[in-house]
């Protein structure tokens, strides 16, 4: 060792973190600054996309321009999966965000029945929100007879499919599910993925199977696995997934479903190595591309076709939705901005830089094309009759075994009963607690 | 120094049988440098393409190299703030930690405190947890001293986890420092305080330095920290900002994760190539002695 | 070991404090007290939480007293966690542990040519954050349009390509083999640096014995490094019990949670399924394992390794 050299580097050492530790200590504290009067809204969102991100911060922008010095909004957000993290630690705070984004059906229920979401039924009618907002939207934030989030987005599953390759093929578009399957096998048999999947996430799966269980057996069988008076060992629930099982041993889907996600299974799909892609219209972003309107390759939808002696029925649910907290000392102004949320003009902004579809239906679709202005209308006309994919639907404990099990089914690794009764022993276990 | 005597008990045996080891090893390293290598230019090659090009081939060279993907990415998640933010706690955290560690670092490798194995082990048990573990209570603590969503705040905890790695390390190198010195000063009548200052920290600064380097790039790569604790994008280190790149929207465009993915790493690149010297050279091994 | 103060110790604590009030405040109270707020606080109240069942947001929690860990006894996903855990530390012991020695006894007896570059290439993935090792193996790893699946196709090696992620028989190897790529260069300059300072009389004298290297890294160098590669074990051991970045980033557990390791089990039961309860129990058993793993290391197999 050098023992000079030592003494020389450990001064320049000092002083060099005694430098930076000060700057440090300046720039946090310079951070917290006090601010004026007017009420703090805090509006915690989920931004899974760029254009999310732009979208919220035009909203809060234009707010705080017009109503700042009265009610201001900050914004904060993270990217969609991590969401949930913060999310749970953050409600239960001492300081909990005045306006938070949640999700539907199951987590939603979690959230009400801890009673950190405030009644909204009252500003529903102060606002007359159920006149513009999306009906569908509008019976899934029912919880206990109380409305108790407002849709700020919509969604709907259908099967895309690709129009260049239908012509090429000379298929037309089916009308019966047997149809849709005859379909699939001419596409098979050109060498393509008769249906693609991104499975890699596990959640891309149960669109196909809980669609095809609600138009096969009916949704009261569907709301009955959901709401637990239907196990889910139930030979119904089992068939669809045995049908799942088939598909994925008959080559139908794009080969390596398992390990890719949805971003890059555009590649395929825009490459047209895929024929149909059953999903949530929340991927006309990925269809648009960088255009302004969908889409990069020659495309359409039609909804699930009908099963023999059943009415077909489309899964219309809220993709993003937005509840007020409970403890807010501030409602009736996060009341006001969420009315601000879902205005003819915010909402008509909201097309224009992020995706479709806005839950209000008074909203201009004019500058979408006539593709997405066509599954816009039959969304707005579905009427309230429609269901939630399964990890909408249930507690996110239950869904997470269901996708492990659908996952592990399609893969060769499980029976469609073990993937059941996994299901089933799970929703059990939340049942009891 | 070693290097010569290991390589010596080959050469003995004749020239060709000391070159042929060099020949293969050397032909093994590359293969290991080609693996280690390898993913990195391929990154730094698609963060300067179109992503038609990068269909098109992923290791073709790129035809026309162009900058955009980087600059869309800075201003799209805001570069600018996230680097500056995780020089801060990355600097200010290490500093923190080596400040905590070093005087028990001192007094577990020079003195004979009773009940210094318990203290030992029990620093140790802050390596073994697992972060996700901590972070409901951990978020208590910091909301009864108000240090949610603050820099501060972050900066503490950092400094807090990363106390036991640099006890361990300072420890090691303290031990390695002959007696007889601070003896020497202790029958001058020198104070514990003052053989600490004068003899034993000057002594550790090779040791300071590889503790907090290895700190610095401990905190610079940390994200469930950052985003639990932390609100206000303007807090955000540069891995809580990334997490969207793992979006898959970005990840169907290729260039832009690839860009943000070097932009991520440009600081530390900076860092390492300044005390690379320190942390692989003799330096470390004080700290790895028993 | 040093102790050159020990003359006026009367073996108390007490005694002690009152002889060396600088070292027992700032070396002892000062760390015991910030270590007790963040680190010993969440400990003992994990331990606590165990035994509860909370959602993370009631205001009440229930007390169940032990169901939690007599669900984790029968818990199937807690049993594939482990043994993932177990093969995670074994892939980790034998590809960055072993090869970070070979670099570094390779660089260190000169066999190579230009041996500071490969050192710097191997340590350079130590600094990214496994956010960003995971995003790029996610591009490169890719099904699709991946370079090292086109790589293996080009120099004739196509039956190797697989499902990185996907095929459920090998995508936790997968993990693990990225994360030993992140890590390798950790074990190396480590050992290295501890290569430096095995005395140079010792190889001298294994050289006049006519030792080879295989025999010189046998009883020379690995003997000799016994305390280094103490380090290395336990913090080895305590990474891989911690896997959680790269599997947050690149699976999620997925396929159907045989990526699964109890780090991330933690995390899913704690904030996806809001079984707090059942998560903290996850943890005490994370923090037995490694706790027992530890001691038993530095009792048996390393011991002496770190006397304090």
């Amino acid at each position: 060792m050098n023992f000079k050299q030592n003494g020389l580097s450990r001064r320049t050492f000092v002083k060099a973190s005694a430098a930076l530790g000060a700057t440090a200590v300046a720039a946090a504290s310079g951070v917290k600054m006090a601010r004026a009067a007017p009420a703090e809204l805090r509006y915690f969102y989920r931004a899974p996309w760029p254009s999310s991100e732009v979208y919220a911060n035009w909203l809060i922008d234009e707010w705080n321009k017009k109503n700042g010095d009265r009610v201001h909004v900050t914004g904060a957000s993270v990217d969609g999966e991590t969401y949930k993290t913060k999310q749970t630690i953050e409600l239960s705070s001492s300081n909990p965000p005045d306006l938070f984004y949640s999700w539907e059906g199951g987590r939603g229920k979690e959230i009400v029945d801890n009673g950190f979401s405030a009644d909204l039924t009252p500003y529903y009618e102060k606002y007359g929100w159920d006149k513009k907002l999306n009906p569908a939207g509008v019976t899934l934030s029912v919880y206990n007879g109380k409305k108790h989030f407002v849709p700020t987005e919509m969604c709907a599953s259908v099967v895309w499919y690709r129009k260049d390759i239908y012509e090429k093929l000379g298929l037309k578009v089916p009308t019966t599910w047997d149809e849709l399957m005859a379909n699939a096998q001419k596409g098979k048999e050109a060498g393509l993925a008769a249906f693609m999947l991104a499975n890699q996430k596990k959640w891309p799966s149960q669109f196909m199977w809980s669609a095809i269980l609600v138009n096969k057996h009916g949704l009261d069988v569907y709301d009955g696995l959901i709401n637990g008076t239907i196990p889910w060992t139930d030979p119904r629930a089992v068939d669809v997934t045995a049908m799942m099982q088939k598909l994925a041993q008959d080559g139908m889907f794009e080969p390596s479903f398992n390990s890719i996600d949805l971003g890059p299974a555009m590649v395929p799909w825009t490459q047209g190595h895929g024929l149909h892609w059953y999903q949530g219209s929340f991927n006309l972003g990925r269809f648009r591309g960088d255009q302004p309107q969908c889409c990069v390759v020659p495309m359409d939808f039609f909804p699930m076709p009908a099963f023999p002696g059943k009415k077909p029925v489309m899964s219309v649910f809220a993709e993003d939705t937005i509840m007020i907290h409970a403890n807010s000392p501030n409602k009736d102004a996060a009341a006001e901005f969420l009315d601000w949320m879902v205005s003819d003009a915010a909402m008509s902004k909201k097309l224009e830089i992020d995706k479709p579809f806005p839950s209000n239906v008074n909203s201009d679709l004019s500058r979408l094309s006539e593709m997405e202005q066509r599954l816009g209308k039959a969304m707005a006309e579905s009427g309230s009759f429609t269901f939630m994919h399964v990890d909408h639907a249930t507690p996110p404990a239950i869904s997470d075994k269901f996708l492990d099990g659908v996952q592990g089914v399609l893969a060769g690794a499980m029976s469609p009963e073990d993937a059941m009764k996994l299901t089933e022993d799970e929703a059990a276990r939340v049942k009891k607690s | 120094m070693s290097d010569a005597t290991l390589n010596a008990s080959a050469m003995r045996r004749g020239s060709f049988a000391s070159v042929l080891p060099k020949l293969a090893a050397t032909l093994l390293m590359l293969v290991l440098a080609a693996v280690w290598l390898g993913p990195l230019l391929l990154i730094v090659m698609t963060s300067i393409k179109s992503n038609a090009e990068f269909l098109a081939g992923p290791f073709a060279l790129p035809r026309s190299p162009t900058i955009q993907p980087y600059i869309d990415v800075w201003f799209g998640l805001g570069f600018g703030t996230l680097l500056r933010n995780s020089l801060i706690y990355a600097t200010a955290g290490s500093a923190l930690a080596v400040t905590l560690a070093l005087v028990p670092a001192f007094a577990l490798s020079r003195m004979n405190v009773p009940g210094r194995k318990w203290i030992f082990g029990l620093l140790l048990t802050g390596l073994m947890l697992p972060q996700q573990t901590v972070l409901i209570p951990l978020y208590d603590t910091l909301r009864t001293f108000h240090l949610l969503d603050t820099k501060i705040g972050l900066i503490i905890v950092h400094g807090v986890y990363g106390m036991p790695l640099q006890v361990l390390i300072l420890r090691g190198f303290m031990t390695t420092i002959p007696p007889e010195i601070e003896k020497a000063a202790y029958v001058e009548g020198a104070t514990d305080f003052q053989v600490f200052w004068k003899v034993i920290l000057p002594l550790s600064v090779p040791g300071i330095l590889v503790g907090y380097t290895l700190n610095f790039i401990a905190i610079w790569k940390e994200f469930v920290f950052g985003l639990v604790f932390l609100n206000s994008e303007e807090n955000f280190p540069v891995t809580v900002g990334m997490l969207k790149l793992n979006s898959d929207r970005y990840l169907a465009v290729f260039n832009l994760p690839a860009a943000g993915l070097v932009i991520s790493q440009l600081p530390i690149v900076i860092l390492f190539i300044l005390t690379y010297r320190q942390i692989s050279g003799g330096n470390l091994s004080g700290a790895v002695k028993g | 070991m040093a102790s050159s103060a020990s003359r006026f110790d009367d073996g108390t604590f007490v005694g002690f404090a009152r002889r060396h009030v600088f070292v027992t405040v700032f070396g002892v109270a000062v760390p015991l007290l910030v270590f007790a707020c963040f680190i010993g606080y969440p400990i003992v109240y994990t331990i606590y939480l165990s035994f509860f069942e909370w959602n993370g947001m009631a205001p009440q929690k229930k007390f169940v007293g032990f169901a939690n860990y007599a669900y984790l006894l029968h818990d199937k996903y807690f049993y594939i966690a482990l043994v993932n855990n177990a093969k995670w530390l074994v892939v980790s012991l034998v590809f960055p542990v072993s090869l970070g020695f070979l670099i570094a006894y390779v660089m260190k007896a000169r066999l190579v040519f230009a041996p500071s570059l490969l050192r710097t290439i191997v340590f350079f993935p130590v600094t990214m954050s496994l956010i960003a090792v995971g995003l790029m193996f996610l591009l490169i790893l890719n099904p699709v349009f991946g370079a090292f699946d086109t790589l293996l196709r080009s120099v004739g090696l196509g039956f190797l390509v697989h499902e990185w992620f996907g095929d459920y028989r090998i995508a936790l190897y997968t993990l693990a083999v990225i994360s030993g790529w992140a890590f390798t260069g950790m074990p190396m300059i480590f050992y290295f640096a501890g290569l430096g300072d095995v005395p140079k009389e010792t190889f001298d004298a294994a050289r006049i014995e006519g030792a080879g290297h295989w025999r010189m890294i046998r009883s020379v160098a690995l003997p000799q490094l016994r305390p280094v590669t103490a380090i290395i074990v336990m913090l080895t051991l305590f990474e891989s019990l911690r896997a959680f970045d790269l599997i947050a980033v690149l699976t999620k557990g997925a396929p159907f949670g045989m990526t699964n390791v109890l780090g991330y089990l933690v995390y899913m039961e704690s904030f996806w399924n809001s079984r707090f309860g059942y998560g903290a129990a996850l943890s005490v058993v994370i923090l037995v394992i490694a706790g027992s793993l530890a001691a038993l290391l530095l009792g048996k197999v390393l011991k002496g390794a770190f006397d304090v």
